[in-house]
């Protein structure tokens, strides 16, 4: 590796699982020089933690890092996990939000306790990782990095296993949230994208390309030569690199009809069966 | 009007306050021949039931309409608000979630409280609704519509004083909810679509040359009738006499940059490509 990321600090939250992006990603920046904060709730079958496995292995590669046990789905954990940065490393430089949790459910039997569970994980932490960390990177004045995972089931459920409701709500969320924070971090050098990941994982042990397909691409947006690259949405699979078009952009692509004044429900019978994208 | 509604329930929430997207739908629906369950929390100067109100301008219209005071921010309070509607008129078959409040705040400031408050009406609310709806709707053998609004604010920034990060997640959130329904209620006839309107109303006061809210009503009751019936999973922004269906986000590729390799990309690779990769 070539140090791409040295003297960087970095924070990767759910990154203790046994095989999985955050897992990927920790070592891969932990690699190209990066100080690493591996945050994971997830233990091991043996009863010890996972993050602290994850640890020794980027510090038996010759690398930096350090554990945390926190949980991102409360502010305090999300300030807990951040301040390990600071604490060990002085800074924080790259947050990757990579927590999450999935639950197959039809929608009219999730129970209010499913939605909680994944709207906490996947919205409160990332919104109570992301504002320590960026309050922290403003206050730096040397930009910074938000890399957040959505997924494809936020707008194609496909229903592959099955479906989860509060799961497509969650990393449609995701988007907006990091849509936002690509335009307000703007003027301070912070960068904020969302990666749309396939990989096999413990989350998703479905056929795919392994994690480590994902990493480079996460470690790239990290670097100092992604710092014009925000506010995009990046699929990664394998050897496939898309980058979205804006949902919701220039009606580049979409269907637009305009007329002066309001439509009536007549015209719209007639002219909607022909507006939509099948 | 032409009772293209008629014999229909419908339940709008969000739909008390002076002048509002909600309010419209609901007036529209009832003037269609639908009945009406108007629902909200809010109160006028006065301290009178704002979901009153309409109840009464419908009626004064001969139309049929119920008023429900109830919250959408608890499983409870969205399981009220249905019941009102089957209590009232036996059924339900039309379910408008347009229920929302809006705060701007730079994202370092946003509290907790004030996320909570953004993500427990608009996302908990949707799904407290939509849940007990959806179960009705499903034993009721006859299909069912489910109308939601989302905002240009869930991917392009542009809303008065800027929007804050919960608003801008609820939103696109949104989105997400409403796709995934339209693909498991499809075997129900029931369909799930996402209402992106610009209008000017009391929660979004901030350009009074916005377009009002009854440009977007005819949308609602169009999606509610049975024309619309194979009308589903779709994003359709509606401003004065704007109509846009867009593109599915993150869908088939078209128009989309995209990029092959056998095997795994290196940084270095990634460094070179990904500059002309991105939308400007």
């Amino acid at each position: 590796m070539t140090g791409k990321l040295s003297g960087k600090v970095a924070v990767v939250t759910g990154a203790g699982s046994q095989s999985g992006i955050g897992m990927a990603v920790a070592s891969a920046m932990a690699a190209e020089g990066a100080m690493v904060v591996v945050n994971d709730i997830v233990k091991d079958p043996d009863g010890s933690w996972g993050a602290d496995r994850v640890v020794s292995g980027i510090k038996s590669a010759n690398g930096t890092a350090v554990a945390n046990y926190d949980s991102v789905a409360s502010m305090e954990g999300g300030q807990k996990i951040v301040r390990t940065a600071i604490s060990n490393f002085g800074r924080i430089d790259i947050l990757v939000n990579t927590a999450g949790n999935f639950k197959i459910v039809p929608t009219v039997e999730v129970t209010e306790k499913d939605w909680d569970d994944a709207l906490n994980v996947h919205l409160k932490g990332v919104f109570a990782c992301t504002q320590e960390a960026v309050r922290e990177m403003i206050k730096q004045k040397s930009g910074g990095r938000i890399i957040n995972i959505t997924s494809l089931a936020a707008y194609s459920p496909d229903l592959g296993p099955g479906p989860s409701i509060p799961y497509c709500t969650a990393k449609a969320g995701v988007l907006g949230f990091t849509r936002l924070l690509a335009v307000e971090l703007k003027e301070h050098g912070i960068t904020a994208n969302s990666i749309s990941p396939g990989a096999k994982s413990v989350l998703f042990p479905y056929e795919a390309p392994g994690p480590e397909y994902v990493a480079p691409m996460l470690v790239y947006l990290a670097t100092d030569e992604a710092k014009d690259i925000t506010g995009q949405i990046i699929r990664i699979i394998g050897g496939d690199v898309i980058v979205f078009a804006p949902p919701m952009g220039e009606p580049l692509g979409h269907h637009y009809l305009h007329k002066e004044g309001k439509w009536t429900v007549d015209e719209l019978i007639e002219i909607m069966p022909r507006m939509i994208s099948q | 009007m032409t009772g293209k509604l008629t014999g229909k329930v419908a339940v709008v929430t969000g739909a008390g306050s002076i002048s509002g997207i909600g309010k419209e739908a609901a007036l529209a629906m009832a003037a269609e021949g639908a009945m009406v369950v108007v629902n909200d929390i809010v109160k006028d100067p006065d301290g009178s039931r704002g979901a009153d109100r309409v109840v009464k301008e419908i009626k004064s219209a001969s139309g049929t309409a119920v008023a429900n005071y109830d919250s959408v921010a608890s499983m409870e309070g969205g399981q009220k608000i249905i019941r009102t509607a089957i209590s009232s008129f036996g059924r339900i078959d039309i379910l408008v979630n347009a229920a929302g409040n809006f705060k701007t705040a730079p994202t370092v400031e946003f509290t907790e409280k004030d996320w909570d408050a953004i993500l427990n009406v608009h996302l908990k609310g949707l799904f407290a609704c939509t849940r007990e709806a959806v179960r009705e709707m499903i034993k009721q053998k006859s299909g069912g519509r489910i109308i939601n609004f989302t905002s240009v604010a869930a991917y392009t920034v542009s809303m008065g004083p800027g929007p804050s990060a919960a608003y801008c997640t609820a939103k696109a959130g949104i989105l997400g909810f409403t796709r995934l329904l339209a693909v498991e209620l499809k075997d129900y006839g029931v369909t799930a679509n996402s209402l992106s309107p610009v209008a000017t109303t009391a929660l979004n006061p901030y350009d009074p040359n916005q377009p009002g809210p009854e440009y977007v009503a005819p949308m609602v009751v169009y999606l509610a009738t049975d024309e619309a019936k194979d009308i589903t999973g779709q994003i359709i922004r509606i401003t004065g006499g704007e109509v846009c269906v867009y593109a599915p986000p993150m869908g088939t590729p078209v128009g989309h940059h995209y990029l092959y390799k056998e095997g795994k990309w290196t940084v270095d690779e990634l460094t070179g490509l990904m500059p002309v990769m991105i939308w400007r």
